[in-house]
């Protein structure tokens, strides 16, 4: 039974995910039905896959607000580039485009030093104005249907982006667990001037996460785009960064660095996900999904919280007993 | 030409910082399977010494043989590449990553271009077991208590293949049992012939695990003595013995009733049982090592620091406050001993400054009375000599020492009993200096109660009447008079903790 405590207490985000199917169970048996569940997984696997990117950057200690509006500009690039240089071109230029906002962001954070809220917020407010010029203010229709075929395309009850997604997964996991760049990013985030001096290129680190979070948010804003068959210039805006870095929040991940955990950041989503279904099933205005949201996120920090001043005070004694022990 | 006899000489090093030459003519040497014990002062260039050794800094003159060949590392990773690896006092391990990560961080070893975690942890534990340390590869560091951390850092050390491992102040977190398992892993090192430099103020532990002792002063180097040819005196002596600038100035008022009465004051792990009074028109010196617990009790009176145990009576009242504006408002001022972090709004002009403490007593309606905070400025500006060319001035554009004088107006002008200065002349130039010491002593004289803590013997001789000395937490002395003498001093600091 301890040893269970301890795990939940240990992994706060499988103790929320497990009390939210319990919740959702209890408010309406359907949700259980594979069906559903399969529902759930499908719907929130975009904001998974930029989660994954997210994550990376959490890790080092950073965090992304352009997410959102790359998002409307990557989708809207990838319309309506298909007419001029067909499916792969578009989808190829949208990703370099969030490449380059990485670049920008990592570049101005790592290298010039500049706080990486303020020059999010900027770049954030640059795509917003990009995502309206590019399109004429107005929603394109992508013209090439195979585009569509693949964003609701499915394999049994999987969407394909639902396996891209799993895919991306393993891939990321690999990364993060077995290269230096995977080990390195954990190092800088946890002590930047410790890692520094171990001789790990901490701005490199930073700068390559940068632009790995934004050509997620490209291919975010990509999918979004395929399964709907068309862009918006109002896509992603105003919450959806903030969607994704709640997600990995609520997976345990620390703002601070160093701490987070690619699977739980999935759980995270989940959960997120796993709150508008119940909304949806049950019948709740949207809105009430959102302010469930912050909520659920409050009460997860303030279990994080009290969970984390007990271990303390427990090492505080510890180390009380050891300086008695000496006078 | 080289000696072999010696893995590592360090000859005449010197090193300069704006405005202060930090080492003068340094050295020290180390053969192999010798452990070199390093003391003196806080400030005498100690760190600064080993920061030139493993490429933090670059000494200005002299030279490092290092294996019988002159080096000048660029980098501490160049150093640590040589086998030149510090252990530090502050650990510099990464919280959320595992021990064998921490041990090899920068250099994972790889299969192809994955990590090999199974060598990684196999060799993590190898060094590990060299030491005898339970800890395994795969624990989280954020899960060790600090001594095994500590044996961490140690063990990274040896798996890194350090000839010469630097400890500096390895035992000040670890318990008396610990101390002997790291005794154990010094004397297995040591007859492996690793060197080790040792950092400590701790005479006993010096003597019991130290071949040699290399002690500095002012950045000088007076002497490497054989430990078991010497006494514990001839080695304090050689600490001290310095010639007394003649700029101080002591307080010589009337000393009135008592201030400030402490009894039994403990937060646990920093502070045990203190207890001292302050008395008005008098200057009480707090000296001490750094870390042995002088700005923790100022801390704990004027309520920004939880206490678990004592009592505190202010004026003879008994008081426990709940944060710094209850303190202020009882009349205590406390100017903290890092100005730019603590002490000031570095933008802002000097004249908000110094009326920053005072803003709530000189409201007009729900504004604050500009023409008053002026006013104030003027006064102390007097009092103090203040050199700014307007009241105006931002105080980030002033000197140190006048930043000081703000700060120490500030608090002035709140009318209080006790004055709280920690390390005040701290980053001040020496003439700058001398005037915050008649100050201190013109606030004595003027019937003020006021503490004095500084890690300078000279300062904290020159301007106290009383001096509580403090070791690892404790208070080790009162002196007064006569009794106030460097020896007495140096010895009461270094008592083992």
């Amino acid at each position: 039974m301890k040893k269970v405590t301890s795990f939940l207490t240990n992994n706060i985000a499988i103790t929320i995910l497990i009390l939210m199917i319990i919740i959702a169970t209890i408010l309406d048996r359907s949700f259980l039905a594979p069906a559903n569940l399969f529902n759930v997984f499908n719907q929130n696997s975009i904001k998974g896959i930029m989660a994954i990117g997210m994550t990376f950057l959490i890790l080092n200690g950073y965090f992304d607000m352009s997410l959102c509006t790359l998002v409307s500009l990557a989708a809207a690039l990838s319309c309506g580039l298909q007419n001029q240089i067909g499916i792969a071109g578009a989808v190829l230029v949208s990703l370099l485009v969030g490449a380059l906002v990485g670049i920008i962001n990592g570049f101005l954070v790592a290298y010039v030093g500049i706080n990486g809220f303020v020059v999010t917020l900027a770049t954030m407010l640059g795509c917003r104005g990009l995502a309206y010029i590019y399109p004429n203010e107005k929603s394109i229709v992508a013209p090439n249907m195979s585009f569509l075929k693949f964003g609701i395309g499915k394999l049994g009850p999987i969407s394909y982006i639902s396996i891209l997604y799993l895919i991306l997964m393993f891939i990321a996991w690999f990364v993060l667990r077995f290269t230096n760049h995977g080990r390195n990013t954990y190092a800088a985030g946890g002590n930047a001037a410790a890692s520094a001096n171990a001789g790990i290129d901490v701005k490199r680190t930073i700068f390559i996460n940068f632009v790995i979070c934004g050509v997620g948010s490209a291919l975010g804003g990509i999918l979004y785009a395929a399964s709907l068959g068309s862009s918006s210039p109002a896509l992603g805006w105003p919450d959806m960064h903030m969607l994704v870095i709640a997600a990995c929040v609520l997976g345990g991940a620390k703002l601070s660095g160093g701490y987070g955990n690619l699977w739980f950041s999935m759980v995270g989503v989940m959960i997120l996900g796993i709150v508008i279904n119940i909304m949806s099933i049950t019948g709740a205005a949207p809105w009430v999904s959102t302010f469930c949201t912050g909520a659920i996120m409050i009460a997860v920090l303030i279990a994080d919280k009290l969970i984390t001043d007990a271990r303390n005070a427990e090492a505080l004694k510890a180390a009380e007993e050891a300086f008695k022990s000496r006078s | 030409m080289a000696n072999t006899e010696y893995l590592l000489q360090m000859k005449n090093i010197v090193k300069t910082f704006p405005g202060v030459r930090a080492l003068d003519g340094a050295a020290i040497t180390v053969k192999p399977g010798e452990v070199v014990a390093l003391c003196g002062e806080n400030g005498a260039g100690k760190s600064t010494l080993m920061k030139c050794l493993y490429g933090s800094y670059h000494a200005d003159e002299g030279e490092i043989i290092y294996m019988g060949q002159r080096v000048d590392f660029k980098t501490p990773d160049e150093g640590k590449e040589a086998g030149i690896i510090m252990v530090f006092q502050e650990l510099s391990l990464i919280r959320d990553l595992t021990v064998a990560e921490n041990m090899f961080l920068g250099s994972l070893p790889h299969k192809g271009f994955a990590v090999d975690w199974k060598k990684l942890n196999d060799d993590a534990n190898a060094a590990l077991d060299e030491l005898n340390s339970s800890v395994r590869g795969t624990d989280y560091v954020r899960d060790l208590p600090i001594s095994q951390q500590q044996m961490v850092e140690i063990a990274r050390g040896v798996a890194l293949g350090a000839k010469i491992l630097i400890l500096d102040e390895p035992t000040s977190s670890l318990t008396e049992k610990e101390v002997a398992a790291l005794f154990e892993i010094i004397r297995k090192l040591k007859a492996q012939g690793v060197g080790i430099i040792y950092i400590s103020h701790k005479m006993d532990e010096i003597f019991e695990i130290c071949d040699s002792a290399v002690v500095m002063r002012d950045g000088k180097f007076t002497g490497q003595f054989v430990l078991k040819d010497i006494t514990l005196d001839t080695l304090i002596q050689a600490m001290i013995g310095r010639t007394m600038d003649n700029y101080f100035t002591k307080a010589n008022g009337v000393v009135g009733e008592e201030v400030l009465k402490v009894e039994g004051l403990s937060v646990p792990g920093v502070l045990k049982d203190v207890s001292f009074n302050v008395r008005k028109g008098e200057v009480v010196g707090f000296y001490g090592l750094v870390g042995a617990g002088r700005s923790e009790t100022m801390e704990a009176i004027f309520g920004v620091r939880p206490y678990s145990a004592g009592t505190i009576t202010l004026k003879g009242e008994q008081v426990k406050f709940k944060g710094s504006k209850e303190a202020v408002k009882k009349g205590i001022g406390f100017v903290t001993e890092d100005r730019k972090q603590t002490g000031l709004l570095l933008p802002k002009s000097c004249r908000e400054n110094m009326a920053l403490a005072a803003l709530p007593n000189i409201k007009k309606g729900m504004f604050v009375d500009e023409d008053k905070t002026l006013e104030i400025y003027h006064k102390y500006e007097k009092i103090m000599d203040i050199k700014s060319p307007s009241p105006e001035q931002p105080i980030v554009l002033l000197s140190g020492g006048n930043q000081q004088k703000v700060i120490i107006g500030k608090w002035l002008c709140m009318g209080p009993d006790l004055v709280i200065l920690d390390e005040p002349t701290r980053g001040i130039d020496i003439g700058a200096k001398s005037e915050i010491h008649k100050l201190v002593a013109s606030l004595a004289e003027d019937g003020l109660a006021v503490i004095v803590i500084s890690s300078e013997m000279p300062e904290i001789m020159g301007v106290s009447n009383r001096i509580y000395t403090m070791a690892a937490g404790r208070i080790t002395a009162e002196l007064s008079g006569d009794e106030i003498t460097e020896e007495n001093l140096m010895r009461n600091i270094m008592v083992g903790a």
